[in-house]
C-alpha cells in the first residue's frame, strides 16, 4: 500500500498520497472539562469535513491553533500525508493547513491589497490568482466587485470576515481550519458561505476542519461532528 | 580663540554647595522628601565625575590603541545595561545583543568620524576618540531602546496580524516586517526631529561646553554638526543591528508567536 513517490520534485518530497491529508492526535486533558478522553484523535481526507462542536471556552479555538501549529505542540502527534509534522517546515505545514481566525483580521490597505497581501509573501508568490476567479468568490458571498477598492478599515466585521474567507480559499490550502466562519453573519450568507465550502471542496482535494456553533452550516456543509465535553 | 579656559579651582567648587543648599531648602520647605536622595545624588555626582575626570586623563596620557578598545567595551557594557530598564514592553530584555549592537556601531561610527572627518594623528586619539564614543553610545542606546520596545509593543497589539501571515506562509521576518518599520522609525524620528530644531530651541550641551571651554563659536558649531550627524547615523545603525539580531526571538522554535511575550515587566 505505501508508495513512495522520492522523485517529486515537490518540497516535502516524500509525502505519501496514499495516506490520509492530516491524523491528528491532540490531548485533551487540559480542557476545562475533564470528561474528555484524553485525546481527541481523527483523520481527514479529502473532501471530509471535520465539525468540532461544544459549548464556548471549552478549547476548541486551541484545538485549531494547535493543529495550525501556532500553538504549544507537546503531546500531540499530526501526520501530514504520512510525515511527522516536525519534519515539514512550519510555514509550509501553515499554508497547507491554513488557519482562519474567528475575529477576521484585516490589514492595513483596501481590500485588494488585503486579499493580495499573502501573495507578496515568498512562499506564495509564484501562485498569484487571476482577478477574474477573485471577482467569482467575492460574488458567490454577496460581495460586489467594488468592495475591493474599499479601505479595509471601513468593513463591517460580517464583510471582513467573507473577505477572509475569499483570501483563504484563494490561497488553496489542502485543510481549511476554519473558527467559527459564519459567527457574524445573516441567513442569507451563512447559506452562501456553506454553499461555497462545499463547492469548493468539490472541485479541490481539500478538506475542512471547523468549529461553529451555526446549524445551518453542519446542515448543508454535513461533516463527521466531534461533540467535546459531551462524552 | 585667543580666549583662555576658565578653571574651576577646588574652593570655586566648594560654592556650588550654594546650589545645593537651594535645591534642599525647595525640598524641605515644601516637604517633598527629596532631600536624602538630593545629597546622596550630590555626592555620586560629585565621585562619579572626578573619577571619569581622573580617569580620562589617565586614558588620554597613555593615549594606546589597547586602551582605548577596551574603554569603549566597557562603556558599551555599561550602556546596555541602562538600556534594560527603559524597556517596559521587554520582558527579557537581551542585555548580550544590545552590548553587541551597541559596541559594533560605536566601533563603526567613531572610526569614521575619526578617520574621514577629524583626522586625528594618531587616529584612535583619545582625546577625540572616548568622548565621541561617550556621545555615540549615548544615543544609540535611546535609539535601540525606543526600536525594540516599540517593536515588542507593535507585535503585542497586532499579534492577530502576526500570526495570519504566519499562517498564510510568512516566514518570521515577512510576519514583522511592517512592524519592524515602525520600530526603526520611531528610534529615528527623534533624531532627526532634532536636527530640524538644532540650535533654535536649545544650543546642546557639547557646544556650550566647549564654548565655556574657551572654544570659537563658530568652530563649536562645525564641530556640533558632526556629532548631531554622527548621533542620528548611531541611533539608525544601532537599532538595526540590535532588531536583526533580536527578532527572532519574538518566535518560538516552530516559528510561532512566542506565548510569553504578552507580559510586560514592571
Amino acid at each position: 500500500m505505501v508508495e513512495n513517490k522520492l522523485n517529486e520534485p515537490i518540497d516535502p518530497a516524500n509525502l505519501n498520497l496514499a495516506c490520509p491529508i492530516l491524523e491528528v492526535s491532540i490531548p485533551v486533558d487540559k480542557l476545562r472539562d475533564d470528561t474528555n478522553p484524553p485525546h481527541l484523535n481523527f483523520k481527514i481526507d479529502k473532501r471530509h469535513i471535520v465539525w468540532l462542536l461544544g459549548r464556548s471556552g471549552i478549547g476548541k479555538t486551541t484545538i485549531l491553533r494547535t493543529i495550525a501549529r501556532l500553538h504549544e505542540t507537546s503531546g500531540v502527534s499530526m501526520k501530514y500525508r504520512g510525515t511527522i509534522y516536525h519534519q515539514i517546515e512550519p510555514r509550509r505545514w501553515r499554508s497547507s493547513i491554513l488557519y482562519v481566525n474567528q475575529k477576521p483580521v484585516m490589514f492595513r490597505g483596501s481590500v485588494r491589497e488585503n486579499i493580495f497581501k499573502p501573495f507578496r509573501l515568498r512562499l506564495n508568490k509564484d501562485r498569484i490568482p487571476e482577478n477574474a476567479s477573485v471577482v467569482t468568490l467575492l460574488r458567490k458571498l454577496y460581495l460586489s466587485d467594488s468592495v475591493l477598492e474599499r479601505d479595509a478599515m471601513t468593513l463591517s466585521v460580517g464583510e471582513a470576515a467573507r473577505i477572509c474567507l475569499v483570501r483563504a480559499l484563494l490561497l488553496s490550502p489542502e485543510i481549511l481550519l476554519l473558527d467559527e466562519p459564519t459567527a457574524s453573519l445573516d441567513l442569507d450568507s451563512r447559506k452562501a458561505v456553506a454553499k461555497t465550502l462545499n463547492e469548493w471542496l468539490s472541485l479541490t482535494d481539500s478538506g475542512i476542519i471547523g468549529v461553529t456553533h451555526d446549524e445551518t452550516l453542519t446542515g448543508m456543509a454535513p461533516g463527521l461532528e466531534i461533540h467535546l465535553g459531551s462524552y | 580663540m585667543t580666549t583662555q579656559i576658565v578653571p574651576i579651582s577646588d574652593s570655586q567648587l566648594i560654592f556650588t554647595g550654594i546650589l545645593v543648599l537651594i535645591t534642599a531648602g525647595i525640598s524641605a520647605s515644601f516637604r517633598l522628601g527629596l532631600l536624602k536622595s538630593l545629597l546622596w545624588g550630590t555626592a555620586r555626582c560629585v565621585l562619579q565625575l572626578s573619577v571619569v575626570g581622573y580617569a580620562l586623563a589617565w586614558i588620554f596620557s597613555v593615549n594606546r590603541l589597547e586602551v582605548v578598545i577596551p574603554v569603549i567595551a566597557l562603556m558599551a557594557l555599561f550602556a546596555a545595561n541602562t538600556a534594560t530598564r527603559r524597556t517596559p514592553n521587554v520582558s527579557d530584555f537581551p542585555t548580550l545583543l544590545a552590548f553587541v549592537a551597541l559596541a559594533s556601531t560605536t566601533y563603526l561610527v567613531a572610526v569614521i568620524v575619526s578617520l574621514t572627518i577629524i583626522r586625528p594623528v594618531p587616529w584612535y586619539e583619545s582625546r577625540i576618540v572616548v568622548p565621541i564614543s561617550g556621545m555615540i553610545l549615548g544615543n544609540a542606546v535611546s535609539g535601540i531602546t525606543l526600536s525594540i520596545d516599540r517593536l515588542y509593543g507593535e507585535v503585542r497589539s497586532h499579534s492577530h496580524e502576526v500570526e495570519a501571515l504566519l499562517s498564510m506562509g510568512a516566514s518570521p521576518w515577512e510576519s514583522v516586517h511592517d512592524l519592524i518599520r515602525e520600530a526603526l522609525r520611531s528610534a529615528m524620528t527623534p533624531m532627526i526631529n532634532s536636527l530640524m530644531v538644532v540650535g533654535i530651541v536649545s544650543i546642546p550641551g557639547m557646544m556650550t561646553g566647549q564654548i565655556l571651554g574657551g572654544a570659537d563659536p563658530v568652530e563649536a558649531a562645525r564641530y556640533q554638526i558632526v556629532v548631531m550627524l554622527m548621533i542620528s547615523c548611531a541611533a539608525a545603525v544601532g537599532s538595526m543591528i540590535l532588531i536583526g539580531l533580536s527578532f527572532r526571538r519574538l518566535f518560538t522554535k516552530d516559528e510561532a508567536l512566542r506565548p510569553n511575550l504578552f507580559r510586560s515587566n514592571s
